[in-house]
């Protein structure tokens, strides 16, 4: 056998098994948004809050419930209140980044208005917590952020 | 890494130009040149990993596979079977590649809808420039099977030709027989360094000063959703857009020839004011020209092209464009793009020949123009459902005017109006000063202005989206 033609092989192979650990990482999770969505919301310290419309998520974010398979976004009324939730399934895996970056703009924006002035507020936004994982993203400002991590990584 | 960012103008370039300039051989040529291709292409690689590290795995295969495939083919020159059989894979692999990352959501997705069943499946992320890159290898296996160029012997010519950073994830689409020779033999010099220079700078305010600021008009007009959108808004919207798309793309093209020649390459221009086209087929010998010369050379006359009969050249025509959509993207919207312009030139060729001769040739470019523009009502859209929607809208479906459409307009009249003149080459018709020194001594201060005023826009803005890198 040529050299040539076993490093055609060679490739042929490699490319088989980059193809497939691509596919066991990208694997995510099977569940459906409801199954994952449901345990992380009971782990959120709901107090006054509560759950937004398609309005109000386009405003705070810029996209809506038409761009994501599903969503929730729990917040308050009060413009001094910081403590929020979101949780999104991304229609794809190439929408997730587009997402994250729409939400970390938003914090990023929200700690630049709090700073200075509100500092109970400033610190919970400093303790923020963005997660990706798979087509799932968790957005979470609250008094125990990682509770809420933990569910969520739990319910995937 | 995109051109139009900080950290390419000032720190990526400026370390590769350091690199590729300082002679480390001065008095060996081909040594000097080796280097530079090294340069060239670990800088390319290091450019493509900066957002896909996982994926230049995929580019070193490719790269690997076919310049194997290249020397196993010419090695069979007189064996046609092994020789066939070898080509047959070269494309069978790289046809998988790019439909498997590409591809294969959108086929189960339709798999899906059309039987009913519910197969699991998570499309991978799409690798940034595959389209691209995979044609450019398809044209160097082509080649060397029909014998139109020998295999390229050197790995590293062969890695510097594919991975090649200021043409790797947007093209133009650079055939192998055009950069064959300046792969081992080209020429640097101070005269090609600076017609380099201003290309780039023309490029880069095309997309940051231009079409990031008519992008953001289309935006915010489309924020609210297509569906709910008002005729004179709508009509608005797609007049951004399509300035955007251009200045956005031929910019980018602009910048990649200009990094071209300071390296030392002649690429292919791939747009000469497309909106000044006065039919349809005009439109595409001046729109992403190195694609519709790729599938002129790679597709269409291999099929027969016009020699074989009416009935066959529609045929080849509906072929043609039905893959130019597929490219562009993996959705209906985009096979519904590629259609309407394979129905438009078919018609254009057989149907209203005799009638477009005889319409005035002003009347000839306002229907080219508005044609164009509903084909990239197809093309901005997401689905195809929201490219009917927002033809519905501008066509009045919910109404007219809307209580913004006053102030969208006059804010915006006014880059609108100088961006469509410059489209449309108003600007290169004006008259020039015949004192050459002073001529020359405002197209130098010209040039300077626009790259501040580029540096200026990139430092304030966030808004830097690339229309062409999805594909």
């Amino acid at each position: 056998m040529s050299k040539e033609k076993f490093s055609q092989i060679l490739c042929v192979v490699f490319l088989a098994v980059f193809i497939v650990i691509l596919l066991v990482q990208n694997g995510g999770s099977s569940k459906t948004g409801e199954e994952v969505f449901t345990p992380v919301i009971e782990s959120f310290e709901m107090g006054e809050l509560k759950v937004r419309d398609d309005k109000t998520l386009k405003k705070e974010f810029s996209f809506g419930e038409e761009d994501v398979e599903n969503v929730v976004y729990i917040s308050s009324d009060s413009i001094m209140e910081v403590r929020e939730l979101l949780l999104v399934e991304a229609k794809s895996k190439d929408d997730v980044q587009k997402i994250a970056e729409s939400i970390q703009s938003r914090v990023d924006s929200k700690k630049a208005l709090f700073k200075n002035y509100a500092p109970e507020q400033s610190a919970l936004l400093e303790n923020y917590v963005l997660v990706k994982k798979g087509k799932f993203i968790l957005y979470v400002v609250s008094d125990s952020p990682q509770t809420v991590v933990k569910a969520f990584k739990k319910a995937l | 890494m995109v051109f139009s960012s900080a950290t390419f103008l000032f720190v990526f370039l400026p370390i590769v130009f350091a690199f590729y300039f300082i002679p480390f051989f001065r008095n060996d040529e081909r040594k000097e040149l080796k280097k530079k291709n090294i340069v060239l292409c670990l800088s390319s690689l290091v450019f493509y990993a900066w957002g896909e590290p996982v994926y230049i795995v995929l580019m070193l295969l490719s790269i690997v596979y076919n310049f194997n495939a290249g020397i196993d083919i010419e090695k069979n020159g007189n064996n046609p079977k092994a020789r066939k059989r070898i080509f047959v894979f070269a494309i069978l692999f790289n046809l998988l590649v790019l439909g498997f990352f590409k591809y294969s959501g959108f086929v189960v997705e339709n798999i899906n809808s059309i039987f009913s069943l519910n197969i699991k499946y998570e499309p991978l992320s799409l690798p940034v420039g595959i389209s691209f890159y995979t044609f450019q290898v398809l044209s160097y296996v082509i080649d060397v099977y029909r014998k139109d160029c020998r295999a390229q012997k050197s790995i590293l010519n062969f890695a510097t030709y594919i991975s090649m950073f200021p043409q790797l994830i947007a093209g133009p689409i650079v055939q192998y027989n055009d950069i064959e020779k300046a792969l081992s033999s080209r020429e640097h010099n101070v005269r090609k360094f600076s017609a380099g220079t201003l290309f780039f700078i023309r490029g880069l305010g095309k997309k940051v000063i231009f079409a990031n600021t008519i992008g953001a008009v289309y935006t915010n007009i489309c924020a609210g959703g297509v569906s709910s959108l008002k005729a004179v808004d709508a009509w608005f919207a797609i007049l951004c857009y399509t300035l955007q798309i251009y200045f956005d793309f031929s910019g980018y093209s602009d910048m990649a020839v200009g990094l071209g020649k300071m390296f030392g390459f002649d690429f292919v221009h791939n747009f000469n004011f497309p909106y000044c086209a006065v039919s349809i087929k005009d439109f595409w010998s001046r729109w992403h020209i190195s694609l519709s010369s790729w599938f002129r050379d790679y597709v269409y006359i291999p099929l027969g092209g016009n020699r074989k009969g009416t009935a066959r050249t529609i045929f080849n025509i509906a072929v043609v464009w039905t893959l130019t959509g597929l490219w562009h993207g993996a959705s209906w919207n985009f096979v519904a793009w590629g259609a309407f312009y394979g129905i438009l030139l078919i018609a254009e060729k057989y149907v209203f020949k005799d009638v477009i001769e005889k319409i005035p040739r002003p009347v000839r470019r306002v229907i080219t123009m508005l044609i164009v523009i509903i084909g990239w009502v197809f093309f901005s859209s997401e689905t195809l459902s929201a490219a009917v929607e927002f033809l519905r809208s501008m066509f009045g479906a919910n109404g007219f005017v809307s209580a913004d459409t006053g102030y969208i307009l006059r804010n915006n009249i006014f880059p609108f109006a100088v961006m469509s003149l410059s489209a449309l080459g108003f600007f290169k018709k004006l008259p020039t000063l015949k004192n050459v020194p002073l001529r020359l001594a405002f197209q130098a201060a010209g040039y300077i202005v626009v790259f501040i005023l580029c540096i200026v826009f990139i430092v304030s803005s966030t808004y830097n989206p690339f229309l062409y890198f999805r594909f």
